[in-house]
């Protein structure tokens, strides 16, 4: 039960890009097609999920054993920097044209602040493995959710007489206000 | 998604192109260094070139976004659905491999992610890798190439 109310949770009370407003680089970068988002929303998944479980595996086997959790922002630094690498190598080796054309895509995941975050947040609440990986997963599609909610508004939006002065990011930012306020909806939903 | 570009290279069946677009969406960008380098202000591509346009051409080239979209849905897809499965079968089995759940769960993310990117790997090989180049779909202006 505290498994599923951590998952829901992360995906709709606590969601990143909605309640911290963390990872608003990839969120209004990359969602002005539905299809770009999913795949930007599984990317993060993916990456928040592996983050979750190696940063967890590092914080309780390496550094809390042997009292150095001071230096739990470095690693952490460390770990989504490899991981993110390894992805890009792993692109680059399998489809150069795919790697060529994902362009600032990697960087966004890796400069992505709310893939920190969730590492850091995982260790200051000593969640346990199962819990750390529904954390990363619930937050992941949490972002996701988020993101494809916005790519079809900004579709939309294509079609909408914006004023002058609002289109683009303005515009953009409003709506994410809006879709922030909506989200307040679910807080009350797990106590 | 269709874009300009100057042909500066060509090599076989590809072109080098630099595509004109980039250089202006990206013009004010503050991250610019972190997608096409420091002192690159250019955005060179390789594009398919079936057209055989030769360098100083400028050209059309259309990039096929969908194709990108479903390739990388598929790959981080079916890497997160390897992740969560691993880790899943790690859990079950650590009481018959005699270790603990989180080290099970953890051996069993390594196997699945390897299996997955094998498998990943072999079929983006066996499906014609050069699929998702762009390709030049017209010469708008031929350069003063002679070659």
């Amino acid at each position: 039960m505290e498994l599923v109310a951590i998952f829901v949770s992360a995906i709709l009370i606590n969601n990143f890009v909605l309640y911290y407003f963390l990872g608003i680089c990839p969120f209004l970068g990359v969602s002005k097609k539905i299809s770009s988002a999913l795949s930007m929303g599984l990317a993060v998944t993916f990456v928040m999920t592996i983050t979750a479980v190696v940063s967890w595996a590092i914080n309780h086997w390496i550094l809390i054993p042997h009292k150095l959790d001071y230096l739990q922002i470095v690693s952490f630094i460390l770990v989504i920097a490899s991981l993110v690498q390894l992805v890009e190598m792993f692109i680059r080796k399998m489809s150069p044209p795919l790697y060529q054309a994902l362009g600032i895509y990697l960087p966004l995941i890796t400069t992505n602040c709310s893939i920190m975050f969730l590492a850091l947040l995982a260790a200051l609440r000593n969640y346990s493995l199962a819990e750390a990986v529904a954390f990363g997963v619930g937050s992941g599609l949490g972002f996701t959710l988020a993101i494809i909610l916005m790519a079809g508004i900004r579709e939309q939006l294509d079609l909408a007489d914006v004023p002058e002065p609002l289109k683009g990011a303005g515009i953009a930012l409003i709506v994410a206000g809006i879709m922030a306020l909506a989200f307040m909806g679910f807080i009350g939903m797990i106590k | 998604m269709r874009d300009k570009g100057l042909v500066i290279n060509t090599k076989e069946d590809l072109a080098q192109v630099e595509v004109f677009c980039f250089i202006e969406s990206c013009h004010k960008c503050s991250a610019r260094s972190l997608c096409i380098g420091q002192d690159q202000s250019k955005g060179i591509l390789s594009v398919k070139n079936p057209l055989k346009a030769n360098p100083g051409d400028e050209v059309n080239i259309e990039i096929p976004d969908s194709k990108y979209n479903k390739a990388l849905i598929l790959l981080f897809g079916s890497l997160l659905l390897a992740s969560l499965l691993g880790m899943g079968a790690g859990y079950f089995l650590s009481p018959l491999l005699l270790i603990s759940s989180s080290a099970g769960s953890l051996l069993g993310l390594l196997f699945a992610l390897a299996a997955a990117v094998i498998i990943l790997f072999r079929y983006f090989q066996k499906n014609n890798k050069n699929y998702l180049y762009p390709v030049i779909i017209d010469i708008i202006k031929k350069g003063d190439y002679h070659g």
